[in-house]
This record gives C-alpha cells, sequence and structure tokens, in this order.
C-alpha cells in the first residue's frame, strides 16, 4: 500500500515537473506522433499488395501495433525512468547508496519509484490504434481478459528484463546492454508468425519478447486459450522471482562506487 | 548499551591491476591479475548513545567504508557490526528510519527539479512521519537551518552551502537517533561551516542523538567531538579524547609570550615578531621554564597553549602513532 503511495507521489511530483518545460511536452507529444504514424503507415503501405501477412489481416496488425505502442507507454513511464543506463546513473552517481539508506524495498526505489507521464502519450495512442483495429469486429469479453492478463505479464516480464539486465552491473561494471535491450524490443512490433522458427522460438521463450504484444494481441483476437495463458501468468512469476534474486544477489557483492 | 558496536570489522576487496601500456592491457585480457585491497583490517571501537564521535583519518583510510557499512549500504567481508541492535546490512525498515547518512559530497539525492517542500513530503511518506510530527520537526528544523527561504526553491538551483543545510533536515526530519555524518562541511564557506557545526550541536542538544562524525576540518572536529577515532591503512590507530590525542603525538607545547626581551635561549622558536614569541617548549618542562621565564625577564602577557590540532594531525597522518 505504501509503496503504491509512494508511485502515486512519485507520478504527480513528475507530471508537476514535466508541464513546467512546455516545449518539451509539445515535442513528446509530436514525437509519439511521429512513431506511431510510421508503425501504421508502414502496414498500410504492406496491406495495399497483400490481404494477409504470416496469416495476420490489416485489422490484427492494427491490434498489435496498438498493444505494442500501449506497453512500450507503460514501459516509457514506469521502467525506463529508473532503471535505463543503471551502471552510470543507479552506482556511479551514487543513487543506489540513496536508495539503500530508505526504509522501503531497495528493488522498488531502484526499478519502480520515478516515471515519466509524458510517455503516456504514447499509450493512449496505442489505445487508439488498438480501438481502431477492433472496430470492425469485437472481440469477446473472454478475449479482452486474457488480453489484459497477458498484457499485465507482459509487463512484469518487461519490468524483470530491466532489472536483470540492471543487475549485470553488479558483475561488469562496465557492461550496458540498453542498447541491445531497446533493439531487441522492436522485434516485439512484429507478429513471431513472421519469423523463421528459430527466431520464433528464441523470441518466446529464451527473450519473450512475443509476451509485450503478439501473445496478448493473438488472445484479444482469436479468443483465450487456457496454455498461452498459464504460460504467460508463470513467465511472469518465474521472471520476477529470477530478477529479485538476482538483485539480492548483486547486492551481496556490491562494494559502491563513490568515496 | 551501546548505539554503534564494532568488532574486528574487516572489508577487503578485488581490485584488476595491470602495467602501463598496449601489451599488458592485451595481456590482461587472457590472464587477468588481481590485487586484494583491504580497506578495512579487524576496526573495533563502540560508541555510547548520545555520544559525539569523531572520526579523522587520511584519504582512503577507510573512513566512508565504515560510515557505508554502518549504515547498511555495503556488507563487509568479516566482523561484526550492531546499530541500534540491528545489523546495519539486513536493512530493516525498523532500523533505516532510527538513523541516517548524509555526506557533505551529496547532500540531496533525487530528482533535482523538486522544490524542497516536495521533498520533504516525500520523505514524510517514506519514512512513515506522522503530520502532525512532521510539522512539529519543520518548524523547529526551520528556525535551526534557516529553511524557510528554500523551501519553494528547486533543489538544483541551491548553493552548496543551502544544499547542505537542505540534505541535513531531509535526514533530521524522521528524527534520526543514530547519525552519520561524512564531512559535512565540506567545500563550505567559513560561515557556513560554522552553521553547520552550531546546528549539529544543538540537534544533539536537542534530541541526544549519536552522531559519527568524518571531517578533514579540525574545526569540526574540536568543536563537536569529545571523542576521536583516528583509522589509517583500515586500522584504528587511536580511540580516546582530543585532548589526549594532542598530548600524545605532540611532546611539546607553545608558550605564547610579549616581551621586550630575548627570550631564545628558553626553548626553541616558532613564531616572532614585534615582540611577540612563540616557543616550543618539551611539554614536561613547560611549568618550570615559564617560572624561569618570568624570574628573567619583564614579561607582558604570556600563556600556554596546546600546538594546533591540525598541525598535530597531519604529523600522524605522515608518521602514524608512535
Amino acid at each position: 500500500m505504501k509503496l503504491l503511495r509512494l508511485v502515486g507521489v512519485g507520478f504527480s511530483m513528475a507530471l508537476r515537473r514535466s508541464v513546467a518545460f512546455r516545449i518539451n511536452l509539445v515535442f513528446d507529444v509530436l514525437l509519439a506522433f511521429t512513431g506511431l504514424g510510421t508503425a501504421v503507415a508502414a502496414v498500410l503501405i504492406v496491406f495495399t499488395r497483400a490481404d494477409s501477412l504470416a496469416g495476420w489481416s490489416k485489422a490484427e496488425f492494427l491490434v498489435l501495433i496498438g498493444t505494442y505502442q500501449l506497453i512500450t507507454g507503460l514501459r516509457g513511464t514506469f521502467i525506463d525512468p529508473n532503471l535505463s543506463w543503471f551502471p552510470e546513473t543507479g552506482i556511479r552517481n551514487g543513487k543506489l547508496d540513496g536508495h539503500l539508506l530508505q526504509p522501503a524495498s531497495s528493488l522498488f526505489l531502484a526499478s519502480l519509484s520515478l516515471s515519466s507521464p509524458l510517455a503516456l502519450i504514447q499509450f493512449v495512442l496505442g489505445l487508439g490504434v488498438l480501438g481502431w483495429g477492433i472496430a470492425g469486429q469485437l472481440p469477446s469479453v473472454a478475449g479482452v481478459l486474457s488480453w489484459l492478463v497477458l498484457v499485465i505479464a507482459g509487463l512484469v516480464v518487461t519490468w524483470a528484463l530491466s532489472v536483470l539486465l540492471a543487475c549485470l552491473a553488479f558483475w561488469a561494471p562496465k557492461l550496458q546492454l540498453d542498447v541491445f535491450f531497446h533493439s531487441a524490443w522492436q522485434l516485439g512490433s512484429y507478429p513471431t508468425d513472421v519469423f523463421a522458427r528459430p527466431i520464433r522460438v528464441i523470441l518466446t521463450y529464451v527473450f519473450p519478447m512475443a509476451l509485450i504484444a503478439s501473445v496478448p494481441s493473438a488472445a484479444l483476437l482469436r479468443g483465450p486459450q487456457t496454455g498461452v495463458l498459464v504460460g504467460g501468468v508463470l513467465a511472469a512469476a518465474g521472471a520476477a522471482a529470477l530478477a529479485g534474486l538476482a538483485w539480492r544477489r548483486g547486492l551481496r557483492r556490491y562494494t559502491g562506487a563513490t568515496s | 548499551m551501546t548505539a554503534v558496536e564494532v568488532e574486528n570489522l574487516s572489508m577487503s576487496y578485488k581490485a584488476p591491476v595491470r602495467k602501463g601500456g598496449l601489451r599488458a592491457a592485451l595481456g590482461s585480457l587472457v590472464k587477468r591479475e588481481y590485487k586484494t585491497v583491504q580497506a578495512l583490517d579487524q576496526v573495533s571501537f563502540t560508541i555510547a548513545p548520545g555520544q559525539v564521535s569523531g572520526f579523522i583519518g587520511p584519504n582512503g583510510a577507510g573512513k566512508t567504508t565504515t560510515m557505508k557499512i554502518l549504515s547498511g549500504i555495503l556488507h563487509p567481508t568479516g566482523g561484526d557490526v550492531r546499530v541500534l541492535d540491528s545489523t546495519p546490512w539486513q536493512r530493516r525498515s525498523a532500523f533505516l528510519k532510527r538513523i541516517a547518512f548524509v555526506r557533505g559530497s551529496q547532500p540531496v539525492g533525487g530528482s533535482q527539479e523538486l522544490t524542497v517542500m516536495d521533498s520533504l513530503e516525500y520523505q514524510r511518506l517514506l519514512y512513515d512521519v506522522p503530520r502532525p510530527t512532521f510539522r512539529r520537526t519543520l518548524t523547529d528544523l526551520e528556525a535551526l537551518l534557516d529553511l524557510e527561504p528554500l523551501l519553494e526553491r528547486q533543489l538544483r538551483a541551491l548553493s552548496l552551502g543551502e544544499r547542505m543545510r537542505v540534505g541535513l533536515a531531509m535526514a533530521l526530519i524522521y528524527r534520526p537517533e543514530v547519525l552519520f555524518l561524512d564531512e559535512p562541511t565540506i567545500g563550505l564557506d567559513v560561515s557556513a561551516a560554522s552553521q553547520i557545526r552550531e546546528f549539529v550541536s544543538e540537534y544533539v542538544e536537542q534530541t541526544g542523538a549519536t552522531v559519527l562524525l568524518t571531517s578533514h576540518y579540525m574545526a569540526d572536529v574540536a568543536s563537536l567531538c569529545p571523542r576521536l577515532i583516528l583509522i589509517d591503512h583500515g586500522k584504528v590507530q587511536y580511540d580516546g579524547p582530543l585532548a589526549e590525542l594532542s598530548a600524545r603525538l605532540s611532546p611539546y607545547k607553545l608558550i605564547r609570550i610579549s616581551t621586550q626581551g630575548d627570550p631564545t635561549a628558553f626553548g626553541e622558536v616558532v613564531e616572532k615578531a614585534d615582540g611577540q614569541w612563540v616557543l616550543r617548549v618539551p611539554r614536561d618542562e613547560v611549568a618550570a621554564t615559564t617560572g624561569r621565564l618570568l624570574q628573567a625577564m619583564e614579561v607582558v602577557d604570556l600563556a600556554v597553549e596546546e600546538p594546533p590540532l591540525e598541525k598535530v594531525i597531519d604529523q600522524a597522518y605522515r608518521e602514524g602513532l608512535r
């Protein structure tokens, strides 16, 4: 409960901060529109030549892009402001030391206490595109519910992957894999069906980018599948447990970077 | 009953080493060599509740590392530590709410765009301070730290002295019982530094807090800490009253006299200007020498002084304690 209140206060303070910079606000909105615009445009162009791509129709692709944008927006709002470039921002400038002194879970403070509300623009736009995609054929209630469960699972996995990447800093302080993560993230904006089998396996089981858009979209469009739902929830629980473990192990090794 | 209990505390870590040059750099790719750095070596001391202790030593002596262990940031590699009957690195919330660690080099963390009041509010929530207590403490701190003009300012726009005041306010808003202050006056001008010193001493007087303070400014230590712990090369070299350290390190005292005569024969002259002389005299001969001086020449004024603490400490850092 206290953690939720802290997120709330952090969000409200971040909002106060970001509305103070009006020009930033305008550019963030423009940037979000451009990013989404190009993604949607690419799909529309492809579908002037074909009716389906790897079994996905135009409307289904829009659902996928909407879901992807929505999760990307949530990630940009609640996860990225905390853990990106962790070796530099967290360890070398002593932010982690500060978190370790505070009477709340250090993993929570380091990974979720900051937020950047402007990234929610992308979330809203994602919802819009999603709405456009399902406008022709409304999904079932079960589909919507399983979509929701899988989106939450996808977010948890995203958070856990960010934490695991940040934890690498405890063992290899120079290693910054953020660029790798951000590139791999882009793969999430395509249905896994378009990839060759080995890549599909990797994206589903090893580095589960499939979970962030492909799997929830499929559930929304084609109805829930118990196996997929259970798999998603288990993946989220497993990833979160692993992240917590890595964090605790990492802190034991932590020798501080400031003097 | 102790507030801080440190027993045989050790901390070592492996640091990669290699010689200069490209060859050595490429060689280290294949075979990496490490050197074990012993940051702390069997450090032991205890601090009673309400005691203010100075923790001094040259750069790299292990002061900050000790403070980080005592406040729970680092896990030591050996030894036992109890602070307020808790093991610090277990970092239990109840424990963290009772201690504060303030660093002069980074007095305020968190988002620099926030105002001081916003940051204090966040602390209130984080440390579960009830609103009435918060308001009361804030009023006290406002008066002690002259905080009122700063409350609506953004953190990033504060001067160094103001940041330190705010840093202290953020740490003390939850009324910690044990305070670790790591060079709280670093980089501050004379009056800002003395304001911080006055504040710390008033806070201690009001709340009975236990304080461990590191500083390179002997004025801080001399005015705040009846007891000194001197650490060097990761080992405690001295633990006791400040006056005793001075006596132990410097077998001399200074006799400052105003006279028209020439007292050169009575001791080593350290300074002379306008009939003012400063003589260095072995400690055990001070009384006798003073007597002879007063008999032999017309003395306008005479005072016996301890050698300046800065000099004593400098000597201790360079030559170690005998």
